[in-house]
């Protein structure tokens, strides 16, 4: 019988001790999904509406961020609103282009298929030290801050960022208003490979 | 790591039509025949899934986020692992470390574990990418020509959904390349 260890694969994550830069926004965890009144649309490429925001904004796994633009310069800021356990802002860095599924768990066997060629480019994600991202949405470019929150869509208000699981992958999105009510602002589906029960509002 | 490494050779998933349970190959490869034939390009990403790999997933998830105790989890022939080294956190930092090399997300306060089983398990589900340009006339089953618009947001697209109905093909609409026999 084999043990489930040994630990001899370095791991992505990083005990997460520290708190950072946290703000504990209005961030919209998706699970359990909350009372919702329309599904949210999960799209396969990056979602249609306002085209720059299109490529300013992605979706995170671990240390790599997947995101519409094929031009990011290395150390280019990126503004990350976690959506783990613990809601948080985090100031971090674009690195290189990345093909590895060592960093980006997108493209690993079972699911690079459905994740690479869809207008993606995914990206190795500089995090501060002692942080660890497991599901989060990443904005570049200039960030408004609005309160503890983010505000992408340039009305002087947070927006809300969610992520909920469909049946076999993520659904991503950011808000405007109310989540789960209306068009988002931004949307993405990242597909996992392996079936689970989905948590999305239907 | 050790078992995933040993996953992705004992267990791996499949791409194949062929490793699809009858009578649903015949549908899929029945629609796929269809799409291909009027100009459209299919790309099918993956069709049975590995039953042994779905158990590697579901344990190490639960037993990493402390969803059950290490001595909780069933055994599975074919896959000889010990869950429980007797000492709760080694068991957890193990299947963490299985957790991480799966690439397994884990969503925010989320209960729901990897399924142990599903369609794709079960050999009736296909996920495939189907693009082609512009307007594409397409045979449905009972052969009447249908002629169907290519939209980038494929959940959207009905017309298409419709006539892979008539094959016994069905789409989910949460999930871009995923049909089955009943549309979960």
């Amino acid at each position: 019988m084999h043990p489930i260890g040994p630990m001899t694969v370095a791991r992505r994550h990083k005990p997460a001790s520290v708190a950072l830069l946290i703000a504990f926004l209005g961030i919209a965890h998706s699970v359990g999904c909350r009372a919702a009144q329309e599904s949210a649309p999960a799209q396969q490429a990056p979602a249609a509406g306002d085209s720059s925001l299109q490529q300013r904004v992605g979706w995170v796994h671990a240390s790599c961020l997947a995101i519409a633009d094929p031009k990011l310069a290395p150390d280019s800021p990126l503004v990350i609103v976690s959506l783990d356990d613990v809601s948080s802002v985090i100031n971090a860095r674009v690195g290189g282009v990345t093909t590895s599924n060592e960093t980006c768990p997108a493209l690993l066997n079972d699911r690079k298929a459905a994740n690479a060629g869809k207008g993606w480019t995914f990206y190795e994600v500089r995090l501060p030290p002692a942080t660890t991202v497991d599901l989060g949405i990443g904005v570049t470019g200039d960030v408004t801050r609005v309160n503890a929150g983010i505000d992408v869509s340039g009305d002087g208000a947070a927006d809300t960022f969610t992520q909920c699981a469909t049946s076999e992958g993520v659904s991503f999105a950011v808000w405007s208003g109310e989540p789960y009510q209306g068009t988002p602002l931004w949307t993405a589906y990242y597909y996992l490979g392996y079936d689970t029960q989905a948590t999305c509002p239907s | 790591m050790f078992w995933v490494t040993w996953a992705d050779q004992h267990a791996p998933n499949s791409s194949n039509v062929d490793d699809l349970a009858e009578t649903f190959r015949s549908q899929a490869k029945d629609f796929i025949a269809a799409l291909t034939r009027a100009g459209a390009k299919v790309n099918v990403t993956a069709t049975r899934r590995s039953a042994r790999r779905a158990y590697l997933f579901h344990w190490s998830w639960k037993i990493a986020l402390g969803r059950c105790k290490p001595s909780e989890a069933s055994a599975m022939p074919g896959v000889d692992i010990q869950w429980d080294h007797g000492d709760t956190p080694a068991s957890k930092r193990g299947a963490q470390e299985m957790v991480t090399g799966f690439g397994l997300a884990v969503p925010p306060r989320s209960v729901n574990p990897p399924a142990l089983t599903s369609n794709h398990i079960q050999g009736v589900a296909i996920d495939m990418d189907v693009t082609w340009a512009g307007a594409l006339r397409v045979k449905d089953k009972q052969g009447k020509d249908v002629t169907i618009t290519f939209m980038s947001d494929v959940n959207a697209n009905k017309p298409l959904h419709d006539i892979g109905a008539t094959y016994g093909v069905r789409k989910l609409v949460t999930d871009a390349p995923h049909w089955s026999h009943d549309g979960r």
